[in-house]
């Protein structure tokens, strides 16, 4: 189902703000399944595993890192001394247990991101977001379209790496880099080069002097299912409200 | 009537201190269909951009002259990728018509005409990103009309498509002028395409017109100054000295070559293929989803120190074939054997330039695969002509030196085989040329070469033999000259002009011709 891209911004920012919001773990435990069950709700089962299996990565090294820098808690689980330049360490539970919760409240934040893709049309918003933010809409309108180039040019030229003579299968970090190199730099400059070119067709059609006057091609009309999303987006607002002591949580205390 | 005049128009690009456009002096009327010629780099490109109002509106740079306009242009790209805006079909039509603030009701009427009028009125719910080169091109074409602007700049419009694509493309165009009264104005390097479509004819040479009038004087010019502009029917009567009524396409040559004698001199034509096989490919089958073969039954072996051609449609399995032949694709049924390193020249050129200068492309390379003796890298960087551009950046090469630097990072392997997946793509009648002795000069040091082209003209210029494939099948692998000779799909002009004649044509490239024919007055 495709919502109207002021409908899907207004949901996708009110959701964000609670997720900021809450600090309970609780409440932020209780987000993130409710928004797994709005991409079940919505058939997104894949998009939901790759947003996972992305959010799993960078939790996990928060968990890691969090309890590493902060020395705050009471609770001591570890602590180890005169380790070389960096001194002493503590970890206590507090800290583990707000890495935790801050994972969980990125994984949150990735998941509300993404649903603005697929509430929306790509074509409708670039309409949306030109008619407010005029020409900076040509930035994102390259950037989306430097993505879609990427993933097709990553394959092809890694083809010609490999048969260049490039080993990509290295085990050590070093060679790893020395093989991906390369490969980044060829991307890169291709993806600058076709910019230029895109920016050049977007001057060709029109785009920049028509910026002022722009209509749409589809219906950008608030409509019943509109309605119902900012609804939506009323009531967790309402719940924010209701539940605001959820917003006071402190791990340290 | 005029649409356009330009006058005394010189463009410097920002920070240039040569000029790309120099004392230009046009006219554009309407309904008129002129084809821009010129060798890569001559200007013609920037002299589109000019009419489109493109230059210097979005480049900057320094102007003197004027160009009038009582109608704007609106232009079409080489490349279909990068002016697609829109995701969906329908969307990228209406696109020009949104930026005019156009009502929505009147814009859904005339995005169904546009696409009625390319013939992509089937297409216009689909995602862009999944359509095919040739649909995408029509795709912009049609966005490009949707500009409602009378003149229309294509600019190469079908240097990366197959030649059914091609075709296509170029029929839109006739239509619009001939039925609709657009005025077009084409660049274009397969002169034998669309020579007969044009009004007019316009050559760039040096940054400045060089010539501007009818095709039949075109034919003169072209003659008289060596050019080597002209398709290769009318270089044929070039050559044999005919510079009277020459004829532009193959229906005219046919009835032109009747008002002559036809002496064929005696010529020996004999295979120097050798016996050893380089590659040896046996009931060779593959399948992306273990369900239907994109490769069925293939047998083939490649003789040592030839130059193979394969051809066929998209998606007849030439892609898939190259990927197995060089090892990428693993997973297949039959028997797959390559007896020597294989270097790979991919279509685009630019995939393998990221060092900062030529030099370093070759190092890179060599270093990666073992080889640390540098003293070959001028040898060649002579051999392909660009030891000049040794301490250039490879990204600041033009289109057909970039392509020589990426073949000599191929070179630079040392492979015993090398593998060139479309290397003609934008390249112009001189650079096809050069490329031909490249690829001879490669043989002559007992490497094999393999090319992947739809190019009729330089397949039968180039290469030994010609594997034909469709649907999967190698359904032909035989000598060039038959391959051509025959009542087949592949023809260049040549042996289209000489097919009624015999059955066994003695000539199917231009070469070939003026070795072996000569014409007499009757």
């Amino acid at each position: 189902m495709i919502f109207n891209p002021k409908s899907a911004v207004v949901f996708v920012i009110t959701l964000l703000g609670a997720m900021l919001y809450f600090e309970h773990p609780v409440a932020i435990l209780t987000m993130d399944i409710l928004l797994i069950a709005f991409y079940i709700i919505f058939r997104q089962s894949k998009k939901l595993k790759t947003v996972t299996m992305f959010s799993l990565y960078t939790s996990i090294l928060i968990i890691i890192i969090n309890p590493l820098v902060n020395q705050g808690g009471s609770t001591e689980i570890l602590k180890l001394r005169a380790i070389p330049f960096i001194g002493s360490i503590r970890i206590t539970l507090e800290a583990v247990s707000f890495g935790i919760f801050m994972g969980f409240k990125l994984y949150g934040m990735m998941m509300i991101f993404t649903i603005y893709g697929f509430l929306t049309n790509s074509d409708d918003s670039f309409a949306f977001f030109s008619s407010i933010a005029r020409k900076s809409s040509l930035t994102v309108s390259m950037s989306v379209n430097i993505i879609h180039r990427l993933k097709e040019e990553v394959v092809r030229v890694k083809d010609v790496m490999i048969l260049r003579g490039v080993n990509f299968s290295q085990k050590s970090l070093s060679g790893k880099i020395n093989a991906y190199t390369p490969l980044l730099k060829v991307l890169l400059i291709s993806a600058l080069e076709g910019s230029l070119q895109r920016a050049e067709a977007l001057e060709a059609r029109g785009f920049s002097e028509g910026i002022l006057k722009r209509t749409s091609y589809t219906d950008l009309s608030i409509k019943n299912k509109d309605y119902m999303m900012l609804w939506a987006s009323a009531a967790v607002f309402i719940i924010v409200i209701i539940f605001r002591s959820y917003g006071e949580y402190n791990f340290f205390t | 009537m005029e649409l356009m005049y330009i006058d005394g128009f010189t463009y410097y690009y920002p920070n240039k201190e040569q000029a790309v456009l120099f004392d230009i002096n046009m006219s554009v009327k309407a309904g008129e269909f002129i084809l821009l010629l010129g060798r890569s780099g001559s200007g013609k490109s920037t002299l589109a951009k000019a009419i489109a109002g493109l230059v210097p509106e979005f480049y900057g740079g320094i102007v003197s002259g004027q160009i009038l306009r009582s109608e704007d242009a609106s232009i079409l790209f080489q490349d279909p990728e990068n002016q697609l805006l829109m995701s969906s079909v329908d969307r990228e039509i209406a696109f020009s018509l949104e930026n005019k603030g156009m009502k929505r009701e009147e814009m859904l009427i005339r995005v169904q005409e546009i696409a009625q009028l390319v013939g992509i009125e089937n297409l216009s719910r689909q995602k862009t990103m999944e359509l095919s080169g040739g649909q995408k091109q029509k795709v912009a074409f049609a966005g490009i009309l949707s500009m409602q602007r009378k003149i229309i700049v294509l600019d190469e419009p079908t240097s990366q498509l197959d030649p059914v694509s091609a075709k296509e493309i170029l029929e839109i165009a006739k239509k619009l002028n001939e039925s609709l009264g657009y005025t077009v104005i084409m660049i274009e390097q397969r002169i034998e395409r669309c020579i007969d479509m044009a009004d007019r004819i316009i050559f760039m040479k040096d940054f400045k017109i060089s010539f501007d009038g009818s095709k039949e004087d075109f034919a003169i010019y072209s003659s008289a100054n060596d050019l080597d502009f002209l398709p290769p029917v009318a270089e044929f009567f070039v050559n044999q000295g005919i510079m009277s009524d020459i004829p532009l396409n193959v229906i005219d040559a046919k009835k032109r070559i009747k008002d002559f004698k036809i002496n064929i001199l005696s010529h020996e034509t004999k295979s120097e293929l050798s016996d050893e096989h380089i590659i040896e490919i046996r009931d060779l089958h593959f399948s992306y989803d273990k369900s239907n073969d994109v490769i069925r039954h293939i047998s083939m072996d490649i003789p040592k120190g030839s130059i193979i051609g394969i051809m066929g449609e998209n998606g007849s399995g030439k892609s898939t074939l190259l990927n197995l032949i060089t090892g990428i694709l693993k997973d297949y049924r039959g028997y797959v054997n390559v007896k020597g390193k294989i270097g790979f020249l991919s279509q685009n050129p630019s995939d393998y330039l990221f060092n900062d200068t030529v030099e370093d492309e070759l190092k890179f390379t060599m270093k990666t695969n073992g080889i640390l003796n540098y003293k070959v890298i001028d040898t060649i960087l002579e051999d392909l002509d660009i030891l000049e551009h040794k301490y250039s950046n490879p990204r600041d090469l033009s289109g057909g030196e970039r392509q020589r630097a990426a073949i000599a990072t191929v070179l630079s392997m040392n492979s015993d085989i090398i593998i060139l997946d479309e290397p003609t793509r934008g390249l112009d009648r001189s650079l096809k040329r050069r490329l031909n002795e490249v690829i001879h000069k490669i043989r002559q040091k007992g490497k094999t070469v393999i090319i992947v082209t739809h190019d009729v003209e330089f397949a039968a210029a180039t290469c030994d033999k010609i594997a034909v494939l469709s649907a999967g099948r190698l359904v032909e692998f035989e000598d060039t000259n038959k391959i051509f000779n025959k009542k087949s799909y592949y023809k260049t002009q040549i042996s289209e002009m000489l097919e009624d004649l015999w059955d066994n044509p003695p000539a199917v490239t231009l070469k070939d011709a003026d070795q072996y024919i000569r014409l007499e007055e009757i």
